[in-house]
C-alpha cells in the first residue's frame, strides 16, 4: 500500500503521457485519412471539369470554323454581285491605287507581304 | 483541416494552334478597277468577322473552364461540422 501512495503520481503521469500519445496518433491518422479523402474528391472533381472544357472547346472551335466556312460563302457571293455591279468595271487612277497599296503595306497584317516588299515606300 | 494548394488549370491550352498566329488580311486587291477595290473592302470585313469571332470564342472557352475548375476546387472544399 504504501508503495503505490509513493508511485500513484508516477502511474498517474505515465497513464496521462500514454494517453496523450495515443490521442495523438489517432488525431494524425484522421487527418492523414481526411486530406486522402480531399485530395481524391479534388481530383476526381478537376478530372470532370477538364473533361468538360475539353468537350466546350472543341464544341466552340468547331461552330468558330462553321461560321468561317458560311463566311467565306457570303465573300464569294458578295464578291459577284460586287463586281457585276454597273460600274464595277471603272478603272481607278495609278496614283490612287498605288496609294492604296502603299497604306495597306504599312498595316501589321500584310508585313513580309511580298506585294508589300515590291512597294515603294510610302512618302 | 486539410489546406487545399491546387494549381490552376492550363485553360489556354485548349485554344487551337493556329488561332495563336492571328487571321490573316483579305488578299490585296490585283485589279485597278472600283469592284476590286470594293470587293477587297468587303472581303477584308469578312477578315474582321473571323477575328473578332475568333477572340469571343477563346475568351469563353478559357473563362468556363477557370469557372469548372474554381467550382471543382470549391467543391473540395472540407466543410466544418459538415456546414460551412
Amino acid at each position: 500500500m504504501s508503495w503505490l501512495r509513493d508511485n500513484a503520481a508516477r502511474a498517474a503521469a505515465i497513464v496521462a503521457l500514454g494517453a496523450l500519445l495515443v490521442g495523438i496518433l489517432l488525431l494524425r491518422s484522421c487527418e492523414t485519412e481526411r486530406t486522402a479523402k480531399v485530395s481524391t474528391k479534388l481530383a476526381t472533381g478537376r478530372a470532370g471539369a477538364s473533361l468538360a472544357s475539353g468537350a466546350d472547346a472543341v464544341d466552340t472551335t468547331g461552330s468558330v470554323q462553321g461560321n468561317e466556312v458560311a463566311s467565306d460563302a457570303i465573300t464569294r457571293e458578295n464578291d459577284d454581285a460586287i463586281r457585276n455591279a454597273e460600274g464595277a468595271s471603272a478603272p481607278i487612277a495609278n496614283a490612287v491605287r498605288d496609294a492604296g497599296l502603299a497604306s495597306l503595306c504599312r498595316r501589321a497584317a500584310y508585313r513580309g507581304n511580298p506585294k508589300c516588299v515590291q512597294q515603294p515606300p510610302a512618302r | 483541416m486539410p489546406l487545399i494548394v491546387a494549381t490552376p488549370s492550363a485553360c489556354s491550352s485548349l485554344l487551337p494552334d493556329k488561332w495563336r498566329q492571328g487571321v490573316a488580311g483579305a488578299p490585296l486587291p490585283d485589279g485597278q478597277t472600283i469592284g476590286d477595290w470594293i470587293a477587297f473592302g468587303d472581303a477584308q470585313t469578312a477578315q474582321l468577322d473571323k477575328a473578332n469571332d475568333r477572340y469571343g470564342a477563346a475568351m469563353g472557352i478559357v473563362s468556363r473552364c477557370e469557372a469548372r475548375d474554381a467550382a471543382a476546387v470549391k467543391k473540395a472544399r472540407p466543410k466544418v461540422l459538415g456546414l460551412f
